[in-house]
């Protein structure tokens, strides 16, 4: 019972997710056509193999969306790496540079405590309903 | 006017030791671990099923709840994260693709992702979808500071990281609670304590105890070069990281390479043998961890002129430290939150929001114990143990006391299991392995073949409050084992098992008024035997937590060589 409820719920994931692919194939496919580009025919067909896959054959597309799933996360790291070296690096540096970074990694040489006793938020000013 | 009742639940999850506590009108209700219910220790998940037990034992329902609290701010965290990750670029790559990925996608929406966990599983609730949040290190100031028998204090929070505070000053008086002094992210003295327990081979968040109980065997030997190459202290107990040495910044680990410079020898790999260095590094670790808790509290001594001392955060769970704290006697009294990691934070974030949230007086408990969690009927005790096809026996309370005692005395372990769960990492009589101190080689019998953990860990006393000075070194009751102290010259012969290497043992002093069941069988003990004294253990075997269930106490118990079984009334044997 509890297995045939597990199946359906998986076949109706792969459904939701060919659908899903699907509309993605049909905006490029539009985007190439207006573009006068050549490839809308490829990502025409890719939607409607995909949709009818989904519809007749949802299991036929399990190991198809664990690889773009896979293709997905590799692509998720390249992204983060280029937001990490073009945005965070730089905002470091010109953080650093304007001495807007109130982080400290390092000891101080002169004989000052660490203790930081100004600009404390007062926990009776404390917003509850807030996140931050 | 109608006086409504007002009933506020605490939440803590997501990090680690996830939990939920019940306050109505300011009162401590219920409060309790999901790793109880889960048994998976130090579950981090969302905890329902502690909720659910909370709203049942109190006839409740999630839309009798007026507001629900949250025990810190999630975008202040994530903050910090972004902020760590500007700061050290372009190192931290490691750790930015980890951890933010992780909260774009599910820990930014915590607030959806908390009220979709009690709309699935309460649909039918009508709640208000009142959702609050208090701060980290409020949490655990309100934590150590309201349960506390005082009516005004100073308050010292330290653990690892909370959004971005490491460690607090504060003032306590009344209701309210004032910050005075504050310490932030990366300068941690809670990390740098998890970054030398990951080095030697122990559980971050959970093995920091190991390192405590190995310290004793080692000489301090690094502690010069722990001040030197980790951590900046100054006079008045402030400090700062040298983050150069240390990787939790930038990286999903805690140390560097440079550690096994500093210390000569590489990282110990888990589970593999113990050595001399180990415990060097441990004992000089707990070294830097013991003056600079002096340090602070001289600091906040000064800066507060308060007589009473509450402690809390992960790092006051130290007690060889906290004792040194009591035995120094900067402060006349001190306090320590007994569930004083974030799992207490539940508790805390509750009575944060009904004192200083709603501004509700605040009425000083005379002695807070931590029985807080679930506690099982005659009958529910009996079907657990029918469902397990145990053979048992159902005695009258005195029969019990008669029975356990006289198996104690015959040298035999065990375990006792009797009213509410603790709300703590310790058992205090409640859900405890009890053994005669008196015998010689328990310890490595109770370690080995019972608990299944590293020999050298040590075991705690349980002695009469009222026999505790003749046994040992402590200047006051000590009903909730927060301290480690001497144990007098004399009786440590008498009660070997529970003295650990260095002469000292961690305490608890047990009374009629707050620990009736437990002062009955220590006091049936000593009538046979002439010790006031029990080694007692938490129930539970290595790697789990502590039993909850009739049910679990039972396969904890077929499961090691404890000789006896005892449930309520209800005795069983091997
Ligand atoms: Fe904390």
């Amino acid at each position: 019972m509890v297995d045939k409820k597990e199946e359906n719920d998986d076949l109706s994931f792969l459904r939701k997710k060919s659908i899903a692919m699907c509309c993605g194939f049909s905006v490029l496919s539009g985007i190439s056509y207006f573009n006068n580009g050549f490839a809308w025919p490829i990502f025409t067909a890719a939607a409607v193999i995909i949709i009818m896959l989904g519809i007749f054959y949802p299991s036929k597309l399990s190991n198809f969306f664990y690889y773009i799933q896979k293709l997905h996360k590799k692509i998720g790291v390249v992204a983060f790496f280029v937001v990490f070296v073009f945005v965070i690096t730089p905002m470091s540096w010109v953080l650093r540079a304007l001495r807007l970074d109130d982080m400290t990694s390092n000891p101080s040489e002169s004989p000052i405590t660490y203790w930081e006793t100004e600009n404390i938020k007062d926990p009776n000013d404390i917003d509850f309903t807030k996140q931050f | 006017m109608e006086n409504k009742d007002i009933y506020i639940l605490g939440v803590s999850a997501f990090y680690h030791d996830s939990a939920a506590a019940l306050i109505k009108n300011g009162q401590i209700v219920s409060a309790v671990q999901e790793e109880r219910f889960s048994r998976v220790k130090n579950d981090c998940s969302f905890p329902i099923e502690a909720i659910k037990w909370i709203l049942s034992d109190s006839h409740l329902g999630l839309s009798d709840i007026d507001h629900v609290v949250f025990y810190e701010k999630p975008f202040v965290k994530f903050e910090r994260i972004l902020a760590t990750c500007i700061h050290f670029a372009p190192k931290g790559f490691g750790l930015f693709k980890k951890q933010v990925p992780t909260w774009l996608k599910e820990k930014i929406f915590q607030r959806k992702t908390i009220q979709n966990h009690f709309q699935d599983n309460f649909p039918e609730s009508g709640w208000n979808k009142k959702l609050f949040f208090s701060e980290h290190h409020l949490s655990h100031c309100a934590a150590a500071f309201y349960p506390s028998p005082f009516e005004d204090a100073a308050i010292l929070t330290i653990d690892g990281v909370g959004e971005r505070v490491t460690t607090t000053v504060s003032i306590g008086r009344k209701g309210k609670i004032e910050r005075l002094a504050e310490l932030n992210f990366p300068h941690s003295f809670g990390l740098l304590y998890s970054a030398v327990t990951a080095f030697l081979g122990f559980k971050v968040n959970s093995g920091e105890y190991k390192v405590m109980g190995l310290a004793p065997y080692g000489s301090p030997i690094y502690s010069e070069k722990i001040k030197e190459t980790l951590v900046d202290i100054r006079s008045d107990g402030s400090f700062r990281l040298r983050m150069k040495n240390f990787r939790f910044a930038t990286e999903m680990r805690m140390f560097g390479s440079e550690f096994e410079k500093i210390f000569c020898t590489s990282a110990r790999e888990p589970e593999s043998n113990i050595e001399q260095i180990h415990m060097d590094i441990a004992a000089s670790v707990q070294q830097v961890s013991d003056e600079l808790f002096l340090m602070l509290v001289s600091y906040v001594k000064k800066l507060t002129k308060q007589s009473s001392l509450c402690l809390g955060g992960g790092v006051a769970l130290n007690c060889a430290s906290t004792g040194k704290v009591l035995e120094s006697k900067i402060f006349d009294k001190v306090w320590v939150q007994p569930s004083a990691g974030d799992a207490g934070s539940a508790l805390g974030a509750a009575l944060a929001y009904y004192h200083i949230g709603l501004g509700r007086p605040r009425a000083v408990l005379k002695n807070y114990m931590p029985f807080l969690g679930p506690e099982f009927t005659l009958d529910q005790i009996l079907a657990d143990l029918d469902s397990c096809k145990a053979g048992y026996q159902v005695l009258s309370p005195d029969q019990v006391v008669q029975r356990a005692a006289q198996a104690l005395a015959d040298g035999k372990v065990l375990a006792w299991m009797q009213g509410r769960a603790e709300f703590s990492p310790r058992a205090l009589g409640h859900r405890s392995i009890l053994a005669d101190p008196r015998v010689k080689d328990l310890k490595k019998t109770l370690n080995l073949k019972i608990k299944f953990r590293e020999s050298f860990r040590p075991f705690a006393p349980a002695v009469l409050e009222e026999d505790a000075s003749n046994w040992f070194d402590l200047p006051s009751p000590s009903p909730l084992m927060n301290f480690i102290c001497k144990t007098r010259p004399e009786v440590r012969d008498v009660v070997p098992s529970v003295v650990h290497v260095d002469g000292t043992a961690r305490v608890q002093t047990v009374s009629e008024e707050f620990n009736p069941d437990f002062y009955k069988l220590i006091l049936k003990f000593k009538s046979l035997t002439n010790c006031p004294v029990l080694v007692n253990t938490s129930l539970n075997v290595r790697g789990e937590p502590m039993v909850l269930t009739p049910a679990d106490a039972y396969r904890c118990f077929m499961n090691t060589r404890i000789d006896c079984l005892v449930i309520g009334n209800v005795y069983l044997e091997k």
